[in-house]
């Protein structure tokens, strides 16, 4: 019982729901001070992921390894187009895909499938959708170690250019954040939410040059390439590593409004709707 | 000081929930509905204005049925729910106790299950490292803290739950009746807790149904029904009238049957509760009542003797006969079972039924029941009606639960404490039902009179004699 003593307990915690700040600000202030429950959310995703199969973390590297293994091969003989290093030229691209695919959606299932918690303890939501982009930033490093190893089996020239690549992650994080937390909103009112991202996943992926250079869409058709976000996001952080050249101005302004963009839109639709979701429990 | 201003504050609070009528759940069917102008929700204001203030060290008991709202309330002042409408208030740091190991991922140990769960109280990392040690402790699981929380029982989880609930004296603790997991002793430590935060001015808001609790640890107690407040004020007297205003025939009458000198109780035969405990025996014994049934009747369904189990039960409902359009009542008689078993045909109680026609040239007639019943849980059961038998069942303990048997007993009615039917499915799972609990012989225009219960088992001749002598009075 000592420490319950020792503890001094003059809180300054006031909750007036009458005379609240922002719910934007809230939401931050709420997300700063359950920082630790982010740091235990990532922890308890990458630990349940690896902690019981030999192949976890394996099989994090395994995955886009064995995917680029079977797009090269079947790519670089269908297509006949010849790309360079095409297996560090997908291999850029799926990693980078999983990320955002798996960021986006985990944010939205994991606040679906928390409904049991939402119900009886308070937690600021925006919680589920930062750990999922925290869990797939460490997914993400942990992958680019065999894409590395074999850029440099492959004699890909290796610039200081990938120095500028740590930006783009980052850019494509708070872009990703901010659509996970709109989909998140979205998912509360609509129950197939779920479904529908991983149907329009699908279309996104092919959507995207990932697998194939952009002159392989004709002419009249590229610039529905270039209404893709993801696109912007891909090239920013393949371009570097690819190529060994730090892509051009439009590229990074495009890519900060875009993110800033979606931060803003998410942000401020997800603060301001979430609270439904306790009533639809 | 603080201690002036109010710790908690509710201000004409409204809780609304919403759901999607006609069940429409996807983007294509919103959009559809949406154009033609069919989307709705159907609202449910689970509290409607509820207001009141606690000052620190207060202990509030909030009491109702269930879907009175409490739960909701308890929500409320945990952010779980904001309200629709109105101010709340919370000065101070608000610890919920609303699910023990609601955190808890079975697949972490119990050490990284804390650390989880005290991170979802808002602890940032210093201050789970300094209480640490503290929770581990007090739970009294230090050899299994290691172990997957999977290997735990609910008694050490619900233990583990309420250490870290309750790690650091919180300035308000909210409660929704956790208290009765985990062994008595630890219970005790529990209770001592929470009593210790009393002491030092935390503010403890308390749902439960168990009153006892209720009256003796809280200093202000709330009835809350249908969302609203019904009455605030000293615990003795909100629980009175709780009791009495929310269902005044169930307060259980005692009757002293040492004072009594016939063989039987006579029981009031309108909608009263009785103490079982002098007056009834599961292992002999006689009901028997008359009746008074009316062809024009349409409800016609009642419970005209039931034990709080469902072991016992003398009840009738009215059926019209397919091939003939007679309305017919059927009486049944239960005795020793509350559990329907599946017997290859049908699930079923231990019962005995028959059909009975009203004379075509009455409206109105009184009809002598009388059933019997001889050993518990293995035993038979004997249905007269009219001085005459009309069927004989043998049950056995398949037909009953491992519930303890009956403290009260109902005339006319069911007791609200009926906890409902329980089915053992064929494959031995059991299903819940509660069939309409409003069959009572006031709303089925039926009467009762002479509704005796004796503690032996009398014989056929026995009713018999009884029936004729009352039939002589009918006339």
């Amino acid at each position: 019982m000592n420490n319950l003593q020792k503890q001094s307990l003059q809180s300054d915690e006031y909750f007036d729901s009458a005379s609240r700040p922002s719910p934007i600000v809230e939401e931050i202030l709420a997300l700063i001070k359950y920082r630790e429950l982010v740091y235990q959310f990532v922890s308890r995703s990458i630990k349940t992921r690896y902690k019981r199969s030999v192949l976890g973390v394996f099989w994090t590297l395994l995955n886009p390894l064995l995917t680029m293994i079977v797009l090269t091969i079947i790519f670089s003989q269908v297509f006949r187009f010849s790309v360079d290093n095409y297996p560090i030229y997908v291999l850029c691209g799926l990693v980078i895909w999983n990320f955002y695919s798996n960021a986006t959606s985990g944010a939205m299932s994991d606040m679906l499938w928390s409904g049991s918690l939402l119900g009886r303890i308070y937690i600021p939501k925006s919680v589920f959708a930062v750990s999922a982009i925290g869990t797939g930033l460490i997914n993400l490093l942990i992958s680019l170690i065999p894409v590395f190893i074999i850029a440099l089996v492959l004699r890909v020239q290796i610039t200081p250019a990938i120095l500028v690549m740590p930006f783009s992650v980052f850019l494509l994080a708070i872009f990703s954040l901010g659509f996970g937390l709109t989909i998140s909103t979205a998912a509360v009112f609509f129950g197939d939410m779920e479904p529908v991202y991983n149907v329009l996943l699908m279309i996104w992926f092919y959507a995207t040059p990932i697998i194939y250079p952009i002159d392989v869409i004709p002419e009249q058709f590229q610039w529905l390439i270039r209404f893709n976000p993801l696109f912007y996001f891909l090239t920013i952080f393949r371009e570097p590593l690819y190529n060994g050249t730090v892509p051009d101005l439009s590229f990074w302004v495009i890519s900060s409004l875009l993110a800033l963009g979606m931060l803003v839109i998410g942000a401020y639709t997800f603060t301001s709707r979430t609270n439904e979701y306790a009533y639809r429990i | 000081m603080k201690n002036h201003n109010p710790v908690i504050k509710f201000e004409d609070v409204a809780v609304r929930y919403r759901v999607p009528h006609e069940g429409f759940s996807g983007i294509k069917e919103y959009s559809v509905r949406l154009l033609q102008r069919r989307v709705y929700y159907e609202e449910f204001w689970a509290l409607r204005g509820v207001s009141f203030e606690l000052n620190g060290g207060d202990v509030f008991g909030i009491i109702g049925r269930n879907g009175a709202g409490k739960s909701t309330m308890l929500k409320v002042m945990a952010r779980v729910l904001q309200p629709t409408r109105g101010r709340v208030v919370m000065d101070g740091h608000t610890a919920p106790l609303l699910e023990l190991g609601g955190g808890f991922h079975p697949e972490l140990t119990g050490r990284e299950n804390i650390a989880l769960n005290m991170a979802l109280l808002g602890f940032n990392r210093r201050q789970i490292n300094e209480l640490f040690d503290s929770v581990v402790d007090f739970s009294e699981i230090p050899e299994f803290i290691d172990a997957p929380l999977r290997t735990y029982s609910t008694g050490m989880i619900a233990r583990l739950g309420f250490s870290v609930a309750t790690c650091q004296r919180p300035e308000i603790l909210i409660v929704d009746e956790v208290l009765s997991v985990g062994d008595v002793q630890f219970q005790q430590k529990c209770l001592d807790r929470m009593l210790a935060f009393r002491q030092s001015g935390t503010t403890i808001v308390i749902v439960s149904h168990d009153l006892g609790t209720v009256q003796s640890f809280c200093n202000q107690v709330m009835w809350l029904d249908h969302g609203e407040v019904q009455v605030i004020g000293e615990p003795e007297e909100v629980i009175e009238k709780y009791i009495h205003l929310d269902s005044p025939e169930q307060v259980p009458k005692v009757i002293d049957s040492s004072t009594m000198q016939e063989k039987y109780v006579e029981l009031d035969p309108k909608l009263q509760v009785y103490s079982a405990r002098t007056i009834f025996s599961p292992n002999e014994g006689t009901v028997t009542a008359w009746v008074k049934i009316n062809r024009n009747n349409r409800v016609g369904s009642a419970v005209l003797f039931h034990t709080e189990d469902s072991r016992f039960v003398l009840y009738t409902q009215i059926h019209i006969d397919p091939e003939t359009s007679r309305p017919y009542y059927q009486f049944t008689a239960r005795a020793g079972g509350n559990q329907r078993t599946s017997d290859k045909v049908n699930a079923t109680f231990p019962e005995v039924s028959t059909k009975y026609f009203i004379d075509d040239d009455t409206n109105e007639q009184w009809v002598h029941l009388a059933m019997t019943w001889d050993g518990y849980p293995q035993g038979q059961l004997n249905f007269m009606l009219d001085g005459t038998s009309v069927g004989v069942h043998k049950y056995s303990k398949i037909s009953n639960d491992d519930q303890p048997l009956p403290s009260a007993l109902s005339v006319g009615m069911r007791p609200l404490t009926w906890p409902g039917e329980r089915i053992l499915e064929a494959d031995g799972s059991f299903t819940f039902r509660r069939p309409d609990s409003k069959s009572s012989i006031y709303d089925a225009q039926l009467e009762l009179k002479s509704v005796h219960l004796y503690k032996e088992k009398l014989s056929i001749d026995e009713i018999s004699e009884i029936y004729k002598a009352g039939q002589v009075k009918q006339s």
